[in-house]
């Protein structure tokens, strides 16, 4: 990547906020150019002392430098203000546009990156940026409007020293611009070191139980130490760069100084200049090296935001393997679906392995299709494929006669419903967990699509209705009961095809009953597909596939099957337990 | 937080154990810093030599030669103190990280403590609260070389005038006084911008692992409205924090003016009286004006005392309650790259167990909020146990209250001692659970299964759970990466690197919660059997497979939280 591209990117954000950013370099101004008026009153003083003017007059210089330091303080604030509103106004845009990036990546990129690293990449660089505007970038400006008055008072007093000293800042400053990315490489590194630290801390703290009861602790501990050895080289790599670049902005400074100096002694012997604007010329220079001692010291903030912008960017980058080009329409109604030799292999791996392999079905509008076989036939798999998680290797699958990828991806969305095993619950109320936080389904649709799943007076039963909070990750509710959720969560938005991972155990009975019930009214006038672990379940559905090492083993329809005594259905009814599902298929 | 909680918070002690965590590295750092901000000293002085030359028309070539080589020092001796400082930081850093860690997995013991939030949540204690902490020892090294620096400042002003000397003074203590003023505001702006922080970061942690619920409904947008609702409380938050930092930073620096304006109006008689020459003047100016910074110094050490009060506090719920100290602890911290790398601690010793027996357990809120009543059990060595019952009357509590993982009432005996700390008990070689939905690390499969531990017994637990047959599918074999939190295995095979870990040290006792998700029936059986053959491992198992009940030697039936049958064979 450039070096220049992230922080034109960086320029890009503020486009939409002209307004503040224009108020802001009106504050911005004033403060930079205060600064300025303190040496000017000493050096009137050291001349009006030296050709002994009246004490009164020296009285009230001395009294207008304590004035001008009194506003220059209000100034900070007002700096301080608007410069912190408008980078957070700016980067929560940005964090949106990250979420939301991040939110559209495919399942293997959510696989290969932990939810820790991807809040510390959308938070944590982000907040570096904010903090960088805020702190850094403001008071920068601020400087560089010093230094344009400085100069312009410099050239008044005396115009060689001023050509001199333009000159000589000209270089100054254009050394310094070749060095702001001295140590953008390093702080990167550093920050991915500290984010895959705190990724490995977050992975602890989830598995924190399986640690406890395993005796595993202090293997974490010991884990975690490496991981900071690396946070620690990197540490140290980054600091080296930064003290150089400290050490070059204050040789430049030094030698700056010792010019000016030199210069007035020059001056001074031919009596070209007074011994006011000889301190005068002197004090300026001190001017400038505060604020840029102190911006130096916060180069590590500039490192960390440009490390930041570079690793938002890259996440930026980061493509989807789902491509969201399709633009065809689904008919209405009911969908029908077929699968035509579709395979399925794991492509990152050397060897690929067939998951799935030459499966080929119809499915009817507005039937029901089960799915059986034992863990790791591609069930899942399947699953994902018909929701396009994922790509079929070979062979098409089409919904409502479209092949899925051409599908357009909001409307699939829209179209096709699941409701997962692993149902995911938010530590927010059974409201947001229904609407998934879009406030924009009012609480009527919300109670009528609870009511068409009969589930309304289990929702009002909670102790607070729909305003019930659940705990993080959703605790409060048992597994069972996140399915209802979740199928309240489908019935929503009125799918036209629907996939259903049915609980394959751990539902008491009367939630089971609900579960049942609200499936049946799910299903009804609907395609779907359900990954079944319930001879009950199976019963109620037109056709029956079973799976065995990714590869059809037996597809009819359920009628059928039920008779044919040496099908692997009739098998399974002859044993007549639900719990014994797949000891019977494998 | 309660004030009783906040009365433990020493920040003093705690600053003073995070600094002499490493003591050479952290002095070092105090000599190198002090000399750095004394060296101004030196320059100032020259300065003024440079004037008094300059009003005198003597030759400056000299001086100036010496205000560069002065100034070189100072690099060097800045890029020296950096390199301690850094590895110091660090090093205190990994310290209280390396605590909070060690609370929040540690099996049992007086150091063990729960989260109280999200793991999402704990992160910005482990990132954003720890730096904070060890900021505010940090602090103390600029403190104290600008103290040094502000005693030899005065010294050398009041051999030239006393007066000045003494206007100098008079800022510091009007701005400390607004200073402590501002401060409490200060602190309560503080905690509201961390707990907006928190929600934020707890929002996106749970976003994204919620992502697939987002996406496959097609609700991307609505989490990011509800993002936006949080980052903007979260502006406001940060707004008000940066402002008041500011305000009280700015009054302090505003001293510097205040104090060269003052002392300019003091001297304007021996100015004109000619007894203080240029070069005195510049010498004053350059004196008060780094002096005056010395309030903003105080000012960061009092704010950042503040922050570090809260973030002591939050890190505190990280540790074992009441044990605050705990997060400053001095524990081995092995980074730098010459030092070996830590190593686990050895597992207990074996204690073979004849008889456990469960007397009165009782927990009031278990695992999905169903409890357990007054459960009394005896298991056998060498027996195979299996428990059974509908969903929710318990099951998983009982397992998880045995071995420690819930608080529970009654009590606990292993050959007939009773045990004081069930959960600093049932750990490897002596007990092992394996969970319902088990844990995996983004490590190799290898760490995964020993978690440090000695592998000489890897590969029999790998046959028995038929582990082996999916190993020769993996390019890499044990050294594969499962990825993060194990996502790049199947369910299954998840399950049974877990199982693996469990049966690793070929525990005393076995207490596995449920596992038909994990195995399909033959391997099940397989295990089983095999388990029995060994003979030694007690196995108590949470199942409802008939081929479970079959091989039982007791088979204990649970209905809402209590036992309803006991059948020995």
């Amino acid at each position: 990547m450039d070096g220049q591209q992230h922080w034109r990117a960086l320029f890009g954000l503020l486009g939409p906020h002209r307004g503040r950013v224009t108020a802001m370099a009106a504050v911005l101004t004033v403060a930079g150019l205060l600064p300025l008026l303190g040496p000017l009153l000493i050096a009137a003083f050291i001349d009006d002392a030296a050709a002994g003017r009246s004490q009164s007059r020296l009285l009230v210089l001395a009294g207008l430098y304590v004035g001008v330091g009194i506003v220059r303080q209000f100034m900070a604030v007002a700096v301080a203000w608007t410069a912190t509103d408008l980078a957070w106004r700016v980067t929560n845009e940005l964090r949106s546009t990250l979420a939301r990036h991040v939110l559209g990546l495919d399942l293997a990129f959510h696989r290969s990156t932990s939810p820790g690293e991807l809040v510390s990449r959308v938070d944590g660089d982000v907040t570096a940026l904010s903090e960088f505007m805020s702190d850094f970038a403001a008071r920068a400006a601020a400087a560089l409007v010093t230094l344009a008055g400085l100069l312009a008072v410099v050239l008044w007093r005396s115009w060689p020293v001023g050509i001199g000293l333009g000159i000589y800042l000209s270089l100054a400053i254009g050394t310094m611009y070749r060095l702001r990315n001295w140590a953008v490489a390093e702080a990167a590194s550093e920050q991915a070191a500290t984010g895959r630290m705190l990724g490995e801390v977050e992975e602890r703290l989830t598995g924190a139980d399986d640690l406890r009861s395993n005796g595993g602790g202090s293997h974490a501990v010991a884990t975690f130490q490496r991981a900071s050895a690396a946070v620690l080289r990197s540490s140290l790599a980054r600091e080296r760069q930064s003290v150089g670049l400290w050490v070059m902005s204050n040789i430049v400074f030094v030698v700056g100084g010792l010019m000016v100096l030199a210069l007035d002694a020059a001056l001074l012997r031919r009596g070209t200049i007074t011994l006011g604007t000889a301190y005068l010329l002197f004090q300026y220079t001190q001017v400038l090296r505060g604020p840029l001692d102190r911006l130096s010291d916060e180069t590590e903030r500039v490192q960390r935001a440009a490390g930041g912008m570079k690793r938002t960017l890259e996440l930026l980058d980061e493509e989807s393997a789902i491509s969201n080009k399709g633009t065809e329409h689904l008919p209405s109604g009911a969908l029908e679906l077929n699968l035509d030799s579709v395979r399925f292999e794991y492509a990152d791996e050397d060897n690929p392995i067939p998951v799935l392999d030459g499966l080929s079905l119809s499915l009817a509008p507005g039937e029901s299709l089960g799915v059986l076989g034992r863990t790791g036939a591609g069930k899942t798999t399947l699953a994902r494929l018909l929701l396009r998680l994922v790509e079929p290797t070979e062979g098409s699958i089409q919904l409502g006669g479209v092949p899925l990828h051409e599908i357009d991806l909001v409307e699939l969305r829209y179209r096709t419903g699941v409701v997962s095993q692993d149902v995911h619950l938010f530590a927010a109320s059974i409201r947001d967990n229904l609407t998934l936080f879009d406030h924009s389904i009012s609480d009527d649709e919300v109670r009528s699509a609870l009511e068409a799943l009969d589930l309304l007076d289990w929702v009002e039963a909670m102790p607070e209705g729909l305003n019930t909070e659940l705990g993080p990750g959703g605790s409060g509710l048992s597994g069972g009961e996140g399915q209802l959720i979740a199928l309240s969560r489908l019935f929503l938005r009125s799918p036209d095809f629907v996939l259903l991972d049915e609980a394959s155990s751990r539902i008491d009975p009367e939630t089971e009953a609900r579960v049942t019930h609200a499936i049946d009214r799910l299903l009804a006038g609907r395609t779907a597909v359900v990954i079944a672990h319930r001879l009950s379940t199976v019963a109620r559905l037109d056709e029956i596939l079973v799976l065995d090492d990714g590869r059809v083993v037996e597809h009819g329809r359920t009628a059928d099957l039920r008779i044919d005594e040496n099908s692997h259905y009739a098998a399974l009814l002859a044993v007549g337990s639900n719990s014994v599902l797949d000891e019977v298929v494998s | 937080m309660t004030d009783m909680n906040n009365s433990q918070i020493q920040p003093f002690r705690f600053g003073w154990l995070t600094g002499t965590f490493r003591a050479r590295l952290w002095g070092l750092s105090w000599v190198l810093w002090a000399a750095f901000f004394l060296l101004p000293l030196w320059t100032g002085w020259l300065l003024k030599l440079v004037f008094d030359a300059l009003t005198t028309d003597d030759s400056i070539a000299g001086l100036l030669v010496m205000l560069g080589i002065s100034e070189a020092v100072r690099w060097v001796v800045f890029a020296a103190a950096v390199y301690f400082v850094v590895r110091w930081w660090v090093s205190a850093l990994t310290m209280i990280r390396t605590n909070m860690l060690d609370a929040q997995t540690a099996s049992g013991g007086p150091r063990a403590a729960t989260l109280p939030d999200s793991p999402a949540e704990a992160i910005s204690r482990f990132s954003d609260d720890a730096r904070d902490t060890v900021m505010w020892t940090d602090s103390w090294l600029d403190g104290a070389g600008y103290l040094t620096y502000a005693i030899g400042a005065l010294m050398v002003m009041s051999t030239i005038d006393v007066r000045a000397a003494f206007v100098v003074l008079l800022p510091l203590v009007l701005v400390t006084v607004i200073t402590r003023l501002l401060t409490p505001r200060l602190y309560a702006a503080r905690s509201a911008d961390r707990r907006a922080t928190g929600r934020v970061t707890s929002f996106l942690g749970e976003t994204f692992s919620g992502m697939l619920a987002f996406r496959l409904a097609g609700r991307e947008e609505a989490a990011i409205n509800q993002l936006e609702q949080y980052t903007a409380v979260r502006r406001r938050t940060a707004v008000s924090d940066t402002v008041l930092r500011q305000a009280i930073d700015g009054i302090s620096s505003s001293t510097a003016d205040l104090t060269i304006g003052l002392m300019l109006l003091v001297l304007v008689p021996s100015v004109r009286s000619g007894d203080l020459s240029v070069g005195d003047l510049a010498l004053f100016v350059v004196y008060a004006t780094q002096l005056g910074e010395l309030p903003r110094y105080v000012a960061r050490i009092i704010t950042s005392r503040e922050q570090a009060i809260v973030s002591y506090e939050r890190m505190g719920e990280m540790v074992a309650h009441g044990h605050l100290a705990d997060v400053v602890d001095h524990r081995p911290v092995t980074i730098e790259p010459n030092e070996p790398n830590l190593k686990r601690d050895p597992d207990p010793l074996r204690v073979p167990l004849e008889r456990l027996e469960v007397r009165g357990l009782t927990v009031r809120y278990g695992s999905n909020g169903d409890g357990i009543t007054d459960i009394d059990l005896a298991f056998e060595r060498g027996t195979f146990n299996v428990i059974t019952g509908p969903v929710g009357s318990g099951k998983s509590t009982l397992l998880r209250a045995i071995v420690g993982l819930l608080p529970a009432d009654g009590a606990i005996f292993w050959n007939e001692e009773e045990l004081a700390d069930p959960a600093a008990w049932f750990v490897p070689p002596n007990a092992a659970h394996l969970a319902q939905v088990p844990r995996l690390f983004s490590e190799s499969l290898t760490d995964n299964i020993a978690l440090g531990r000695d592998t000489t017994n890897l590969s029999s637990v790998l046959d028995l759970t038929t582990l082996s047959r999916d190993l020769d599918a993996m390019p890499d074999g044990l050294n594969t990466m499962v990825g993060a939190r194990g996502l790049r295995l199947s369910g299954g095979q998840a399950q049974r690197v877990a199982a693996a870990r469990s049966l690793l040290t070929n525990p005393e006792l076995l207490l596995v919660d449920d596992l038909s998700s994990a195995l399909d029936v033959t391997t099940e059986r397989e295990l089983w059997d095999r388990l029995r053959t060994i003979g030694s491992t007690t196995v108590i198992a949470v199942s409802q497979r008939q081929l479970a009940i079959d091989r039982a030697d007791q088979v204990i039936t649970m209905a809402e939280g209590r036992v309803v049958s006991i059948v020995r064979k």
